[in-house]
C-alpha cells in the first residue's frame, strides 16, 4: 500500500512482468499510449494514476478508476456502450487508417 | 478469552501444488485416483472431491488409501469456485499448519463430471490469498474411449476439459473392439489438444504423481499444421479449429499483451487453449500458457529448444476462424508500433 495516498497496489498483470530496458515509469506510458491508440476509436481515455493505477476518461468527462488491463476492457465497454473486440473488422480497419 | 492459535513452530511453509483431475462423470477418475495413490505414503496427499448430487461415494472408495480425503458439500466446483474450493483448501491448510492434519505435500482435487477446470484454474493461479500457499499442478483429464465421440458430440464441458488438460488419460481402451479404434481415438484427442501428454490409463503408476505436481512447463510446442489441417478437424469436430501462427520479426510484448488480454476478455470462452514461444528480442524466447481465459504467468525459458528463432503460437478455438486470429494480430502489431513515445 502507497502510505500517501493509501492506494492498495495489487500483483503484477500477466502482460506487465516481461523484463524492459526502458525505466518503469517510461514503460508505463508507453503501454499507457499503444492502450489510447485501441481506445481512441470507442471515445475513450486513458492516464497514469500515481504510477500504480490508471483513470479511463469520456468524452463526456466520466472518469474512472482502473486496477489493471483486464478491468479496463470491462469498463471501457460499459462507458462506451461498444464491445471491445479485437476480431472486430470495423476496429482493425480504423486501427489501419489511423496508422 | 483464549487466544487466537498460531501456526506451530517450525510450520512448513511450502508452496504446495493442486492437481487437478477431470474427466466427464463415470470416465474413470477415481480407479485412476486410487492407482495412483496405491503406494503413496500415508499423509503425503490431501485429496478434495467435488460430486454433483447430495450423496458422496468417490471419498468412500478412495479413503482407504488417503485417509484426509474431504467432500466439497454440494454442487459443482466452477459454480461455487469461490467459496467452497478456496474455504475448503485454506482449512486443509490451517489445519496442516496447526499440526491436525499430517503436513502433506500436495493436494489432488477431483471435480465433477461436469466441471469446467478453467475456473478452477484462474481461482488457483489469481486468488490472493491462495496463491501464497498454493499453486497449479498438472490438469489430468481421463477421456472414457467407449464414450468419447458420444460425449463430445453432446456435452460442451467434455470439450473444455479436454482442451484444458496438460494430461490426457484414455481409460478403459481395453473395452474397445479393435486397436483401430484406439488409434482414431488418439488422434482425434492429438488433434484437439496437440499441446497435452497422452497416456493410456492402464499405464498409470504411482511415479505419474511426480510429474502431475510440477505444473505446467514449457514442454514440447504443439507441431505447426498448415491450413489444410483444418479440414480435417472440422470434419471430426465441427466448430473447433487450429490456428498455428509463425513470426519472423521480434515481437514487442507490451503490443502483443494488450492484443492478448482484449483477445482473452473478448473470446476466452471460445479458446480452448493456447501455447507460445515468442522472441521478445531477447536471447531466450518467452512461453506461454493459457487455458480459455486464463493464462498461466509467461516462463522466461533459458535457451530455444531448437533452432528456428522464430515467435510461434498454436490457439486451438471453437469456432474461430484462423485468419480472423492472425489477420487480428498482425494489424495490432503494425498499429500500436506507431504508438511508441
Amino acid at each position: 500500500m502507497c502510505g500517501l495516498c493509501g492506494l492498495l497496489e495489487g500483483s503484477p498483470h500477466w502482460s506487465e512482468v516481461i523484463n524492459s530496458e526502458l525505466p518503469l515509469r517510461q514503460q508505463r506510458y508507453a503501454r499507457i499510449a499503444a492502450i489510447n491508440q485501441v481506445l481512441v476509436s470507442h471515445r475513450l481515455r486513458l492516464e497514469d494514476f500515481q504510477g500504480s493505477g490508471y483513470v479511463l476518461a469520456s468524452p463526456t468527462g466520466h472518469q474512472e478508476m482502473i486496477a489493471n488491463i483486464d478491468e479496463l476492457w470491462t469498463r471501457a465497454e460499459a462507458l462506451s456502450g461498444t464491445t471491445l473486440d479485437p476480431l472486430d473488422s470495423e476496429l482493425l480497419i480504423r486501427l489501419e487508417y489511423a496508422t | 478469552m483464549t487466544p487466537p492459535e498460531r501456526p506451530r513452530r517450525g510450520a512448513d511453509y511450502t508452496i504446495l501444488p493442486v492437481v487437478v483431475l477431470t474427466g466427464f462423470l463415470g470416465s474413470g477418475k477415481t480407479s485412476l485416483l486410487t492407482r495412483l495413490l496405491r503406494d503413496d505414503p500415508p499423509g503425503e496427499t490431501a485429496l478434495l472431491i467435488n460430486e454433483v448430487g447430495d450423496v458422496g461415494i468417490d471419498h468412500q472408495l478412495v479413503s482407504p488409501v488417503a485417509p484426509e480425503a474431504r467432500l466439497l458439500p454440494s454442487g459443482c466446483v466452477c459454480c461455487s469456485i469461490r467459496g467452497e474450493l478456496k474455504a475448503a483448501l485454506l482449512t486443509l491448510y490451517e489445519q496442516r499448519q496447526r499440526g491436525e492434519l499430517p503436513p502433506f505435500r500436495r493436494v489432488i482435487l477431483e471435480t465433477t463430471g461436469l466441471a469446467d477446470p478453467a475456473p478452477i484454474l484462474a481461482t488457483l493461479s489469481h486468488d490472493s490469498q491462495l496463491r501464497h500457499h498454493f499453486r497449479p499442478g498438472r490438469i489430468i483429464t481421463v477421456i472414457d474411449a467407449l464414450n468419447a465421440e458420444l460425449q463430445q458430440r453432446c456435452h460442451p464441458e467434455w470439450l473444455a476439459q479436454v482442451g484444458a488438460a496438460d494430461e490426457l488419460v484414455v481409460s478403459k481402451d481395453e473395452l474397445l473392439d479393435s486397436e483401430i479404434e484406439l488409434r482414431a481415438l488418439r488422434e482425434s484427442l492429438e488433434r484437439l489438444n496437440p499441446a497435452a501428454e497422452h497416456h493410456l490409463g492402464r499405464d498409470a503408476t504411482p511415479d505419474w504423481l511426480s510429474r502431475f505436481v510440477k505444473g505446467v512447463t514449457a514442454g514440447p510446442m504443439p507441431t505447426l499444421r498448415p491450413a489444410a489441417w483444418n479440414d480435417s478437424l472440422a470434419a471430426a469436430h465441427g466448430e473447433i479449429r487450429n490456428a498455428s501462427l509463425v513470426l519472423d520479426s521480434p515481437i514487442n510484448w507490451t503490443h502483443f499483451g494488450i492484443w492478448l488480454s482484449m483477445l482473452l476478455r473478448a473470446h476466452g470462452t471460445r479458446l480452448l487453449r493456447i501455447k507460445g514461444l515468442l522472441d521478445v528480442g531477447g536471447a531466450a524466447p518467452v512461453a506461454i500458457h493459457g487455458v480459455q481465459h486464463v493464462l498461466h504467468p509467461p516462463q522466461h525459458l533459458a535457451a530455444w529448444p531448437d533452432d528456428d528463432r522464430r515467435s510461434r503460437l498454436v490457439f486451438i478455438t471453437r469456432g474461430i476462424e484462423p485468419a480472423m486470429i492472425e489477420r487480428s494480430l498482425m494489424r495490432f502489431m503494425a498499429a500500436l508500433s506507431h504508438s511508441d513515445i
